[in-house]
């Protein structure tokens, strides 16, 4: 590993961004023994395995070039849809946004999952509660940015349908009168699915809002355990440097045979004083 | 149970002469199917349960319980209300075996959506519902496996008395005829297997030795031969067709997108059968006693035992062709898939002018073995106007032999001319007391389906391991005490180069078994560095799954039942079953279940299915909202 991840911490050295996917990861063959873990783990796992395969596979002209982006990628991993099979798939993904507020995220994020899937268009993208300094409340002001993003993204066919993660029926019922596309979902927690608010329940049915499950943890990926893996890879670079500012999960499901087809992470990270 | 034909059923002897008959038209009307339709694909998931229930009357005031000689006239009743006034109504029913007997499916099978896992519950709920509203005062509709006292005396409502002569179907010394459906396929069925067989089945379950069973137990039937020469000590006889087809199973059938994709299932779910069978066992006690069995399988396998002694392998082969290992209602013999191949070690008995045949028409080895297999055996029944078809748009004769050979799995051509496509029936499972528990079950299987397609899962062991399995899956507490040879390694689809490389350095595993023995809980929940676990599995695929609050809801508490069955916090039915007798103020410690417990154990399950009362150790603490009431069946007794 030593002269692979010299030549990783070298090029992460001189650039500014950093694009990790993992492919879809029911090609990693991870299920292997282990138990399946919980999201967090499973993203940390494989952050840093994406780091150690792209790092085993840095070719020379690459470094002579230090490129300012670098994609970072488990290359045999990687899996376009077929256009022939395209309508036969449900393209779902959940935005997640880490670091601090930069409003080209949203796009950059769904650009990207467009293009690593080979796809024109997203079925629909649910936005994660951005993160909010502790003890505040998240409230509209604090999604609107995003969501405003988001709805330029369904006028221009970039998504089908958008929805949002953990409102709850205020907090909802603010984004859905101010909101001009109108959020089309909302996931709630495993833990209160058979235990669910009655007036979030009669809110979402009256106005045709999906409500559906996530069991995600609130903090999915923190800027630390996103350093921590870098650094755990890659460890001669100096991993504080790089924040993470979103990640993007996706799922790829054949609508009408409950399958999987395909499942993955798509992360930007920056570094700092870029 | 198979398809049903009007008309004259033919004799034994007669059906004899035209069984070559029936094997040439049905392989020709197999080989027409197949050629039209091998290549169907991106078929869409469609599902669908079938639930067996018998009909049981409470006589409060002698405290006894019967099963009900009623089924013909339910069915057409509920027949008439439903699918001939209505082709959408929601339910459909069909004839059993039993006289005492109905089975109820959902009227149009379940979609490929999450949602759909939602009204599973529901249906079944319909079907209790639908049927008990037209029994009558003091009756009701149980989902349970065995009943405990069938084939004793005045077991049956009206009762009957058995008349063991030859000109009977049964010939038995305790199940009456009159149990048996009236439909003549059920009749003829019976009569035809003792024919071929050349005597009564024989079926022998050993006792559960309790402190004040005797020992040994020996039963004797000095006006019997038979009787007398098959029945062995310390276990309890059975001498009929009914004490197997007689009892009440679950099972679900599932649509494949391909010919391929069902292969593929039929022989990941070959292996996953004991397993959940011994989840679901249900049935330990036949005929007044406490067995030392779990699951009904072994006995509905001899029940319907046709093989010649020459077949069985205690004569030498003078009329008959083949030596035959099992029944034609066991386990399946061979996989179907090619990574199957490699697993087949079970010695296949194949009829080999039809295996020739299928092979010259361009089927591949695999299949052509499994059909080949499949028709070494007899058909054993036939309708004088059902004997010449139109081979290219019927498809009887293959049915004939297909629906008889009653395996684990069942790999399902198409119906002729029909937009069906390739399916794959699930059918170890014995029936739960609940709509609930059943829902469980069902949603389990077909969630399960859908893991093994996305995460291209490999579950697949020698094919005589997985026979292994099914012996201990029935054994008594199998749940908690049985050891199940399962892989290790289910992960066949991904790339080992990812995986590969993060393990540290120089621990190369040495080649060892692909398999290893692990208990149910192991393999239900998986244990840290051992295996994964299926439940735990199939909660990393719902979390990929848009799913709804409610759908997820229910998929959350079936995974409950199945996780808390496989750890011992739950109960198994059977489990419960023997608990429940042990602690009966009559029950004298000595394996006998007299009228007055099986009166109260079936009204118990009674109560349990109508919700009229909760059973935390069976399912768990009471997590229903709405109460339902659907039986006609006074509980204050």
């Amino acid at each position: 590993m030593g002269t692979d991840s010299r030549a990783a911490g070298a090029l992460l050295a001189r650039a500014s961004t950093l694009h990790l996917q993992t492919g879809n990861l029911l090609n990693w063959g991870r299920l292997r023994k282990k138990c399946p873990s919980t999201h967090s783990e499973e993203l940390r796992d494989c952050i840093r395995k994406t780091l150690n395969e792209w790092s085993s596979q840095i070719s020379t002209d690459l470094v002579r070039e230090f490129p300012d982006v670098l994609e970072c990628t488990v290359s045999h991993a990687v899996e376009k849809i077929n256009p022939d099979e395209r309508e036969e798939m449900k393209v779902s993904a959940k935005l997640f946004i880490v670091g601090s507020n930069s409003s080209s995220s949203t796009r950059n994020a769904v650009d990207m999952a467009c293009s690593v899937l080979g796809v024109a268009q997203l079925d629909s993208v649910i936005i994660a509660s951005p993160p909010i300094e502790d003890g505040v409340n998240l409230s509209l002001e604090h999604l609107q940015p995003y969501w405003e993003e988001l709805q330029n993204l369904v006028h221009s066919k970039k998504i089908v349908a958008i929805g949002t993660s953990d409102l709850d029926k205020t907090q909802l019922e603010q984004l859905y009168q101010w909101a001009q596309v109108k959020p089309n979902s909302n996931q709630v927690n495993l833990a209160s699915c058979c235990v669910m608010p009655p007036d979030l329940t009669a809110f979402a049915k009256q106005f045709d809002i999906q409500l559906l499950t996530h069991n995600d943890p609130k903090e999915l990926l923190s800027e630390a355990s996103f350093q921590e893996a870098l650094q755990e890879s890659i460890p001669d670079i100096q991993a504080h440097e790089w924040v993470p500012l979103w990640l993007l999960r996706y799922s790829v499901i054949v609508k009408s045979r409950g399958i999987i087809k395909s499942k993955g992470y798509i992360l930007q990270a920056k570094r700092k004083g870029f | 149970m198979g398809l049903l034909s009007q008309g004259s059923p033919l004799s034994w002897e007669e059906t004899q002469r035209h069984a070559d008959h029936v094997r040439l038209h049905g392989i020709l009307q197999f080989l027409h199917i197949y050629h039209a339709v091998k290549d169907r694909h991106k078929d869409v998931l469609k599902w669908g349960d079938e639930v067996e229930y018998m009909l049981v009357s409470f006589d409060h005031e002698n405290r006894k319980a019967q099963l009900v000689l009623s089924g013909e006239e339910l069915l057409e009743t509920l027949q008439e209300k439903g699918e001939r006034t209505n082709p959408n109504h929601p339910t459909l029913w069909r004839p059993e075996y039993g006289s005492y007997m109905i089975e109820g499916t959902p009227g149009q099978p379940y979609g490929g959506t999450m949602s759909e896992f939602n009204t599973v519950e529901d249906n079944m709920r319909k079907r209790r519902k639908e049927a008990t509203s037209l029994l009558g005062e003091n009756q009701a509709l149980c989902t349970i496996t065995s009943f405990p006292r069938l084939g004793c005396p005045g077991f049956t409502l009206p009762e009957f008395k058995p008349n063991p002569v030859e000109g009977g179907a049964s010939k038995s010394l305790f199940f009456p005829d009159e149990a048996i459906n009236k439909h003549p396929r059920f009749s003829t069925l019976t009569r035809n297997i003792r024919h071929r067989r050349g005597e009564k089945v024989v079926i022998n379950v050993p006792i559960f030795k309790d402190k004040n069973t005797p020992s040994p137990f020996i039963e004797t039937f000095p006006e019997d031969d038979e009787a007398a020469k098959a029945s062995k000590p310390d276990h309890i006889y059975m001498d009929a067709m009914g004490f197997g087809m007689g009892n009440c199973c679950l099972q679900v059938t599932f649509q494949a997108c391909s010919i391929s994709e069902a292969r593929y299932l039929y022989d990941q779910l070959a292996t996953i059968c004991p397993i959940v069978m011994a989840l679901s066992a249900a049935s330990p006690f036949y005929r007044g006693y406490v067995s030392d069995i779990d699951c009904r399988w072994g006995v509905i396998s001899a029940s319907v035992d046709d093989r010649t002694r020459e077949e069985r392998g205690l004569e030498p082969l003078k009329n008959n062709h083949y030596r035959i290992s099992k029944s034609r209602y066991d386990s399946i013999d061979s996989y179907l898939s090619e990574c199957g191949e490699k697993y087949n070690d079970i010695d296949l008995t194949k009829h080999k002018e039809i295996y020739e045949q299928l092979l010259q028409e361009g089927i591949d080895h695999l299949l052509a073995q499994h059909v080949a297999h499949l028709f070494i055996r007899d058909p054993l029944t036939l309708f004088e106007e059902k004997i010449h078809l139109d081979d290219a748009n019927e498809s009887d004769h293959f049915e004939n032999i297909q629906s008889t050979n009653w395996q684990t799995m069942r790999f399902k051509p198409p119906p002729p001319n029909s937009d069906i496509g390739w399916r794959v029936e699930f059918r170890p499972m014995e029936v739960q007391l609940t709509d609930f528990e059943n829902s469980a079950y069902v949603v389990f299987v077909v969630l399960l389906t859908r893991v093994i397609l996305s995460y291209k899962l490999d579950f697949l062991i020698p094919l005589s391991k997985v026979d292994e399995n099914m012996k201990v899956a029935q054994k008594r507490d199998a749940v908690l005490q049985g050891l199940f040879y399962f892989r290790k390694d289910i992960c066949k689809g991904g790339n080992a180069m990812v995986d590969g490389r993060s393990k540290t350095t120089g621990s190369i595993e040495p080649a060892a078994e692909e398999y290893a023995l692990m208990t149910i809980d192991t393999i239900i929940n998986g244990k840290e560095g051992i295996f994964p676990g299926l439940i735990p599995i199939l909660n990393s695929y719902l979390e990929n799954m848009e799913v709804d609050v409610d759908t997820r809801c229910s998929i959350l508490n079936y995974l409950k039942l199945i996780k808390k069955r496989a750890s011992g916090e739950l109960m198994t039915v059977a489990r419960w079953m023997r608990e429940f007798i042990a602690n009966h103020p009559d029950y004298k410690q000595d394996s006998v279940i007299t009228d007055e417990m099986n009166y109260s154990l079936l009204l118990k399950c009674n109560q349990i299915a109508n919700e009229l009362c909760e059973c935390p150790e069976l399912l768990g603490p009471a997590f229903r909202k709405v109460k339902y009431s659907g039986s006609k069946t006074d509980s204050s007794n």
